[in-house]
């Protein structure tokens, strides 16, 4: 379990043309022009994750999270994931390369979502 | 940075908006701790709560992400004879005036129209809605509780639910 207080990440592309977008410049992740995208930096807390995307590949962020509640006696508990990495289609075929990175400065390399990690 | 949100629920006619995540009784009226109980049938059959109209809200760190996937999930399996339902109740609130759906005949009976929560993540608005400051996120969650039969207990508020997991994600 990750809970909160945890670092809150930060991203930044690098294009194709070399211009860089960071987070908070009014552009939302998705709204990225996702192919022309080269490199992919987010920084969660002092770790620095530096993704290099390849030809014809996208980027891939998000943070998952998860509030869990109990009706009963009112204790709340928060926990986020971060993951990063690229997603490419080859001949039909989806190839992922991702990192999910908690809060406690683990980062497990899967192409998919491990079991229990946030909870 | 990642936006901080918080669950809260609406009721009353105005509505009235509160926090969640302090806990709520699943009961026969409107509010967040109402005190009529969910009777326990007395023959075989399910007895359903009024629903609560939960909504994901942004408190602070918004203005650069969107939120999208919400799903909600039982922390752990419930005693036998209790379950929890939920289903997507759009955008516009209405206050609760009723149970859930009328008295079943069955133990271990769902709502219509509702959908028995599990210990998976399931769906309840995949829409991807910009995440900004003081403001309500997708759509309302409502959630009702089913007492059947079978349950070994009795009436009360000591009766104890699994914990509601709701998620998200965002970027």
């Amino acid at each position: 379990m990750h809970q909160y207080p945890w670092p809150h990440p930060h991203w930044r592309v690098v294009l194709d043309d070399a211009t860089i977008i960071k987070q908070g410049e009014g552009v939302i992740f998705g709204d990225l022009p996702m192919e022309r995208v080269r490199r992919l930096t987010v920084l969660v807390g002092a770790h620095r994750h530096e993704v290099v995307i390849p030809h014809d590949g996208r980027p891939v962020y998000f943070v998952k999270h998860e509030i869990e509640m109990n009706p009963n006696t009112g204790e709340t508990a928060r926990r986020a994931v971060v993951c990063v990495g690229w997603q490419l289609t080859v001949r039909g075929v989806n190839v992922k390369a991702l990192s999910w990175i908690t809060a406690d400065g683990r980062v497990i390399h899967a192409d998919h979502e491990p079991d229990g990690l946030l909870s | 940075m990642a936006a901080t949100t918080i669950v809260n629920i609406h009721h009353g006619a105005g509505p009235t908006v509160a926090s969640a995540e302090s806990g709520v009784t699943f009961a026969r009226a409107d509010g967040v701790n109402p005190t009529t109980p969910v009777p326990k049938p007395t023959a075989t059959g399910t007895a359903f709560s009024w629903p609560k109209w939960l909504r994901l809200r942004v408190s602070s760190g918004g203005g650069s992400t969107a939120i999208s996937a919400r799903t909600v999930k039982l922390g752990s399996s419930p005693t036998t004879g209790l379950k929890v339902h939920f289903k997507n109740g759009g955008t516009s609130y209405s206050q609760a005036a009723a149970n859930a759906d009328s008295d079943s005949g069955s133990n271990g009976a769902v709502p219509s129209t509702y959908t028995e929560m599990s210990t998976s993540a399931q769906s309840y608005d995949a829409d991807s809605e910009s995440a900004t400051n003081s403001t309500d996120n997708g759509d309302f969650l409502l959630v009702a509780a089913g007492v059947s039969n079978n349950y070994a207990g009795g009436a009360g508020s000591a009766i104890a639910l699994p914990n509601i997991v709701v998620g998200y994600t965002e970027a």
